[in-house]
C-alpha cells in the first residue's frame, strides 16, 4: 500500500493522522485560533464527505460505456 | 500578529496605477492560478449564478497575476473584484487551506484579498461599480451612531442597565438596533428570564465592515477601538453579540488588527443554548411549524458556529425541524454578503436570495429560521419582490415565543 494511505470501510483513503501536522510556513500570519478552526473544519468536511459519498460507488451512465 | 490589516505580508503594499504588483503578491497569486482543483468554483454562491470563472478566487488571483505579467491593467480589476460575497466558502473548501502542507504551501484568504483590491482601487481614485453606494452606507452609519436616542430606542421599556459597570454586556450595533430591533429585544428578554445580570452600552460605534472595502481602514479601527475601550471601562468579562457580522469582526479582524481583546466574546445563540442546558431557560410553549434553518456565512463559514441555533430549534416543542447539514450550507448564502456585495451587485444578490428561499420551500418548510439581521433584511426584500411565501424569523425570537417572554 502507498505510504500514508489506509483502508477504511473497505476503501482506501489518506491516513488522517498525517494531516495533523501543520506547516509553519503556511500558517504565518494566521492566529492559533484560526489554525484550530481550519483543523475543525477539515474534520467536519471529511465527515461530510464520508456521510455523502463514501458508502456508495456511482457508476457512469450506460450510454457512456 | 497584532497590528496586521491582512494576514499575509504579500498583501501589505498597496496596488498602484502603472506599477507592477510585488513579486511576493504575484507568487501568492500564482499558487492559486497554478492550482487546478478549482473546488472554490462550485462552492461559490456567485459562480453558481454567473457561471463565470472570473468570479472565483481562481479568477481573482489570475487577474492579479495578469497585471503583474503586463497582460492587463490594475484599473480593469473593479468588475471582477465586485463579484464576491466575502462569505468565506472558498477559503474553507480549498484543499490548500483545509489540508495545510499537502498542496501548494499556502492558504486561500479571499476575503482579505477582495477587501485589499477594492480598497486599493478606491485609494487610487479609480473606484469600482457601486463604490458610491458603499460610501453612502458608511455615511449613514456615522450619522446614526451619533443619535443615542435612536440607537437605544430598541431597549425602550425593558428597564435595562445602560452603561456603568457590568461583567456581562449585550452588544447591539447599529443595524440590529435600528433595523431589526425585535431580535435585540428578544435577546435581552431571554437573558433576563435566564437570570443573567447584564448591561447594554450607552452607544455602540462599530459594525461597519464596508469601511474595509473603500480604503477606510482607519475608520474601521477607530470605531472598533472605541467600543473595545468602552467595554473595558465597563469592566466587561463577557460580551454577548447579537449580529454575527460583529461576532466575525471581534473573533477575526479586531484580534488581528488591534491585538488580544480583554474580554470573552460569545454569540447570542451559544449563551442561550447554555442557559437551556442549565435549566435556566425553559422553552415550553408549543410552536407547531415546519422550520428550516439558514446558516449565516459569518457564523457557519467564517467562525464555525452552527450547533447552538440547531440545538435551540430542536429544544422547542412542536417544531418540525428540517435540518440541512451545515457543510451543505457552505454552498449557500442569503445573497447580502458580508459587507458590500448587495450594494454593488444587487441583481445577483437577489437571485442568490431567491434560490436559497426556494431550497427551503422545496423541503416543505413554512418558516426559514435565521440567526442574522442582515439575512433577515435581504430575504425580506427578496420575498417581497418575488412574492415567495415563507415566514422569516430569527431563532432568538422563536425561542422567546416558546419561553413566553
Amino acid at each position: 500500500m502507498v505510504e500514508g494511505v489506509i483502508k477504511r470501510n473497505g476503501r482506501y483513503e489518506v491516513n488522517p493522522a498525517i494531516m495533523k501536522k501543520v506547516e509553519k510556513s503556511i500558517i504565518k500570519g494566521m492566529s492559533e485560533e484560526d489554525v484550530k478552526t481550519v483543523i475543525v473544519l477539515r474534520n467536519e468536511y471529511l465527515r461530510w464527505m464520508h456521510d455523502n459519498f463514501a458508502k456508495k460507488i456511482i457508476k457512469p451512465p450506460k450510454n457512456n460505456q | 500578529m497584532a497590528g496586521r490589516l491582512y494576514s499575509k505580508e504579500a498583501y501589505d503594499a498597496p496596488l498602484k496605477k502603472d506599477e507592477k504588483p510585488s513579486a511576493d503578491l504575484a507568487m501568492d497569486n500564482y499558487l492559486t492560478f497554478a492550482c487546478r482543483h478549482k473546488f472554490c468554483r462550485e462552492i461559490c454562491p456567485v459562480h453558481q449564478i454567473t457561471r463565470n470563472e472570473s468570479h472565483t478566487p481562481y479568477g481573482f488571483n489570475t487577474a492579479l497575476l495578469s497585471v503583474n505579467q503586463g497582460i492587463s491593467k490594475f484599473e480593469e480589476l473593479g468588475d471582477t473584484f465586485t463579484h464576491c460575497l466575502q462569505c468565506g466558502a472558498c477559503e474553507i473548501r480549498c484543499p490548500n487551506t483545509l489540508f495545510m502542507a499537502d498542496f501548494y504551501k499556502t492558504a486561500l484568504t479571499t476575503v482579505e484579498l477582495v477587501r485589499k483590491v477594492r480598497s486599493d482601487l478606491v485609494r487610487e481614485g479609480i473606484g469600482y461599480p457601486g463604490s458610491d453606494n458603499v460610501q453612502k452606507e458608511i455615511d449613514a452609519h456615522l450619522v446614526t451612531i451619533e443619535k443615542q436616542k435612536d440607537m437605544l430606542a430598541w431597549a425602550g421599556d425593558l428597564g435595562l442597565q445602560i452603561g456603568g459597570e457590568s461583567s456581562v454586556v449585550l452588544y447591539v450595533s447599529r443595524f440590529t438596533a435600528t433595523q431589526v430591533s425585535e431580535t435585540a429585544r428578544a435577546a435581552a428578554k431571554l437573558l433576563m428570564s435566564g437570570g443573567v445580570k447584564f448591561a447594554i452600552m450607552d452607544g455602540v460605534s462599530a459594525g461597519i465592515g464596508e469601511a474595509l472595502d473603500v480604503a477606510k481602514e482607519d475608520l474601521f479601527k477607530d470605531l472598533a477601538r472605541k467600543d473595545i475601550e468602552k467595554l473595558t471601562k465597563m469592566k466587561a468579562e463577557l460580551v454577548v453579540v447579537v449580529d454575527p457580522h460583529d461576532y466575525f469582526f471581534f473573533k477575526r479582524d479586531y484580534k488581528r488588527i488591534l491585538g488580544e481583546i480583554p474580554f470573552k466574546v460569545v454569540f447570542v445563540t451559544d449563551i442561550l443554548w447554555e442557559l437551556i442546558e442549565r435549566g435556566k431557560l425553559k422553552p415550553t410553549k408549543m410552536i407547531q411549524k415546519k422550520i428550516a434553518f439558514h446558516d449565516p456565512c459569518t457564523l457557519n463559514k467564517l467562525t464555525n458556529v452552527w450547533q447552538s441555533p440547531r440545538n435551540i430549534l430542536r429544544a422547542i416543542p412542536g417544531v418540525e425541524f428540517m435540518d440541512e447539514d451545515h457543510v451543505d450550507q457552505w454552498y449557500y448564502c442569503c445573497g447580502n454578503g458580508v459587507s458590500t456585495f448587495k450594494k454593488v451587485r444587487p441583481e445577483i444578490a437577489a437571485t442568490i436570495g431567491e434560490r436559497r428561499i426556494r431550497k427551503a420551500k422545496d423541503l416543505g418548510a413554512e418558516t426559514l429560521a435565521l440567526a442574522c439581521p442582515h439575512c433577515w433584511d435581504h430575504f425580506t426584500e427578496v420575498k417581497t419582490n418575488t412574492r415567495l411565501e415563507i415566514e422569516l424569523l430569527n431563532v432568538v425570537e422563536l425561542l422567546a415565543q416558546s419561553v413566553g417572554v
